[in-house]
C-alpha cells in the first residue's frame, strides 16, 4: 500500500474517533488546535502539526454554533488543512485554500443529513419512547450520532485526502447554487417544526397573550432571551398574586381591610 | 401514593449527569438537543416509574421535545426536570405534567444565553488566545492549556448544576406541595415558557425574501419592507402554520419533508433567499 493510502486511512480513522468531542461533554477535541496534534503524528511531523493547529484554530475562531446558524465544517477542515500543509509543505495559507471547498462541501452533505436523515432516526425514538423502550430510544440517539456525525465525516475526510482537493472543488462546483442554497433556507425553517411540536403540548387559548408578548418584546424591542425570562418570571410572579388575592377575597372579605 | 418508583439518589444524579455528556451528539435542526436529553435522563425515568409502564412511556414522549440549552448549563435543568418527575410520580393526581415541558422550555432559552457567552464567548476565546501562543512555537502544552481552561469549568458546573437543579426543584415542590398551591405554579410556568418560546420563535427561526422592488437608487428590499411592519412576522407564521398543520392531522414527517422541498423550490425560483 502506498503511503498516501494508508495516511487517507488514518485521518479517516481520526476523524470517526475525534467527534467523540460531541459524546464525552462537548469539550473541543475536535477543533483544529487538539486535532492537528493527531494529524501531526499521522503526517510524521508533530511540531509542524501543532503549529498549523495553532494558525488553522485563529482562521476560524468565532465559527461557533449558536442556535440555527452553522460554522463551515471546522472539524473537517482542520483536519484536511493540517494534512495538507504538511503535505505540501507550503505553508498554512495555500493549506487553507485546500481545506475551506472541501470543508464548505462537506458542510453541505452535513446539513443535508442533519436535515433529513437524522430527524428519520428520531422519529424511530418517538416509536419506542410510544412503547416504553427507553434502553432503545437511548440506543437511537447514539446510531444517530454514528450515521450522521462520526461515520460520513470520516469517509469524506479519507475520500477527500485520496483524491485531493482539485476533485472536491470540482465536485462542489458541479452542485447547483439554488441546491446549496436551498439546503440553508430549508434549515433556517426546521426549528418551526420543533417549536410546533412543543406549542400542540403548551399553547392553550388563555395563556396564548403571553407568547405575544414574548414575540413582540423579541421582535421590536430586541429583549435578549434572558432579559424575556426576567419579564416573564416578575409577570407570572403579579399574575398568580392577583390571582390568589382575587380567589381569596371572593371566600372572605379579609383583604379588603389590606388593600385600603 | 400509586406509585413503586423509588427516590433518586447522589448516584443516580451523578449518571445523568455523565450520560448529559452526549448532549449533542445526535443534534439536528427540527427539535435540536432532544434525543441527547432523553439520553440523560432515560435511567433517572426507568427508575423514578419503575412499575409504571405508561407513566414511563408518557416521560418518554415528554423528553423528546424540542430542547436546546448550552450544555455546560443543561444539568441544571436536568436536575430540576428529575425531581419534577420524582413528584409526578409520587402524585400524579395533582401534578400537570405540562408543567415540567414549561419549567424546560423557560430555563433553556435563558442558559443558552448566559451559557454561551460563558463558554463560547469567552472560556473558548481565552483558551484559545492561551494555548494558540504555545502551540505556534510548536509546544505541546498549548492544546493542552486549551482543553484544561474550557473543561474544568465545562465538567464542574455540570456535576454541581445536576446536583444543585434536583436540591432546588425538590425544597420548591415541597414548599408547593404544604401549601397546595400546585396550579398555581403550573399556570405560572405556562406563562414563563411560553414568554421564551414567543422570543425563540422569532431568534432561531429564520425565513427571509428575495428581491426588491422599484429600480435603482429608489429599490426597497422587500424583506426590509416586511421588518418595517413587523420583524420576524415570516418566522411566527411559519411557526402557526406548521402548528396549525400538526392539528389538522399532518404527519410530522411530511411536515419535514414538506419544508425541505419547498427550500429548494424557494431557492430555485428565487423567491427566498439564505
Amino acid at each position: 500500500m502506498d503511503s498516501l493510502l494508508v495516511q487517507a486511512i488514518l485521518l479517516g480513522l481520526l476523524t470517526a474517533f475525534i467527534v467523540i468531542d460531541w459524546m464525552t461533554g462537548t469539550n473541543n477535541l475536535s477543533r483544529p488546535i487538539v486535532s492537528s496534534v493527531f494529524v501531526g503524528l499521522i503526517m510524521g511531523d508533530l511540531k509542524m502539526g501543532i503549529m498549523m493547529g495553532a494558525t488553522l484554530e485563529l482562521a476560524f475562531i468565532g465559527a461557533i454554533t449558536i442556535g440555527a446558524a452553522r460554522p463551515p465544517d471546522t472539524v473537517s477542515g482542520g483536519i484536511l488543512g493540517t494534512a495538507f500543509a504538511i503535505a505540501t509543505g507550503k505553508g498554512a495559507e495555500f493549506a487553507l485554500t485546500l481545506a475551506f471547498p472541501i470543508a464548505a462541501l462537506f458542510l453541505l452533505v452535513d446539513n443535508l443529513l442533519t436535515l433529513l436523515v437524522l430527524p428519520m432516526i428520531a422519529r424511530k425514538a418517538d416509536r419506542y419512547a410510544e412503547k416504553g423502550e427507553l434502553k432503545n430510544v437511548s440506543k437511537m440517539h447514539v446510531l444517530g450520532f454514528v450515521l450522521v456525525k462520526s461515520l460520513p465525516r470520516a469517509l469524506f475526510v479519507g475520500f477527500s485526502f485520496y483524491l485531493g482537493s482539485p476533485v472536491m472543488e470540482r465536485i462542489l462546483n458541479a452542485i447547483p447554487t439554488f441546491v446549496q442554497d436551498g439546503i440553508n433556507i430549508a434549515a433556517g425553517i426546521m426549528p418551526a417544526l420543533g417549536f410546533a411540536i412543543l406549542l400542540q403540548m403548551l399553547l392553550k387559548k388563555d395563556v396564548f397573550v403571553y407568547f405575544v408578548i414574548g414575540f413582540a418584546l423579541f421582535s421590536y424591542l430586541h429583549v435578549p432571551i434572558l432579559g424575556i425570562a426576567i419579564f416573564g418570571a416578575c409577570l407570572a410572579y403579579i399574575i398568580v398574586n392577583m390571582e390568589t388575592k382575587a380567589a381569596m377575597g371572593s371566600r372572605g372579605e379579609e383583604m379588603v381591610e389590606d388593600d385600603f | 401514593m400509586t406509585s413503586s418508583g423509588k427516590a433518586l439518589t447522589k448516584d443516580d444524579l451523578t449518571k445523568i449527569c455523565i450520560r448529559s455528556c452526549a448532549l449533542e451528539a445526535s443534534w439536528n435542526f427540527e427539535r435540536q438537543q432532544h434525543m441527547g436529553f432523553a439520553f440523560a435522563m432515560m435511567p433517572a425515568l426507568e427508575k423514578i416509574y419503575s412499575g409504571n409502564e405508561e407513566e414511563k412511556q408518557k416521560a418518554a414522549q415528554r423528553h423528546l421535545e424540542f430542547f436546546n440549552t448550552a450544555p455546560p448549563l443543561s444539568t441544571f435543568i436536568m436536575g430540576i426536570v428529575a425531581s419534577m418527575e420524582e413528584e409526578n410520580a409520587k402524585n400524579p393526581d395533582d401534578f400537570d405534567t405540562s408543567t415540567i415541558t414549561s419549567i424546560k422550555t423557560a430555563l433553556m432559552g435563558p442558559l443558552a444565553g448566559i451559557g454561551d457567552s460563558m463558554f463560547w464567548g469567552t472560556l473558548l476565546v481565552i483558551g484559545i488566545g492561551v494555548g494558540a501562543s504555545l502551540a505556534k512555537e510548536g509546544n505541546i502544552l498549548g492544546p493542552f492549556l486549551f482543553l484544561l481552561i474550557f473543561n474544568v469549568p465545562n465538567f464542574l458546573l455540570r456535576y454541581f448544576g445536576v446536583m444543585q437543579g434536583y436540591n432546588f426543584g425538590t425544597k420548591l415542590l415541597e414548599n408547593i406541595e404544604s401549601s397546595g398551591v400546585m396550579k398555581t405554579l403550573t399556570h405560572a410556568a405556562s406563562i414563563l415558557g411560553l414568554m421564551v418560546i414567543g422570543g425563540m420563535s422569532g431568534s432561531m427561526v429564520s425565513i427571509k425574501v428575495a428581491g426588491s422592488i422599484g429600480q435603482g437608487d429608489e429599490a426597497t428590499k422587500i424583506q426590509s419592507i416586511i421588518d418595517g411592519i413587523l420583524p420576524n412576522l415570516l418566522s411566527v407564521l411559519c411557526v402557526f402554520l406548521i402548528y396549525w398543520m400538526l392539528k389538522k392531522g399532518f404527519k410530522t414527517t411530511y411536515v419535514l419533508f414538506g419544508i425541505f422541498i419547498f427550500g429548494i423550490i424557494a431557492a430555485f425560483f428565487g423567491f427566498l433567499t439564505t
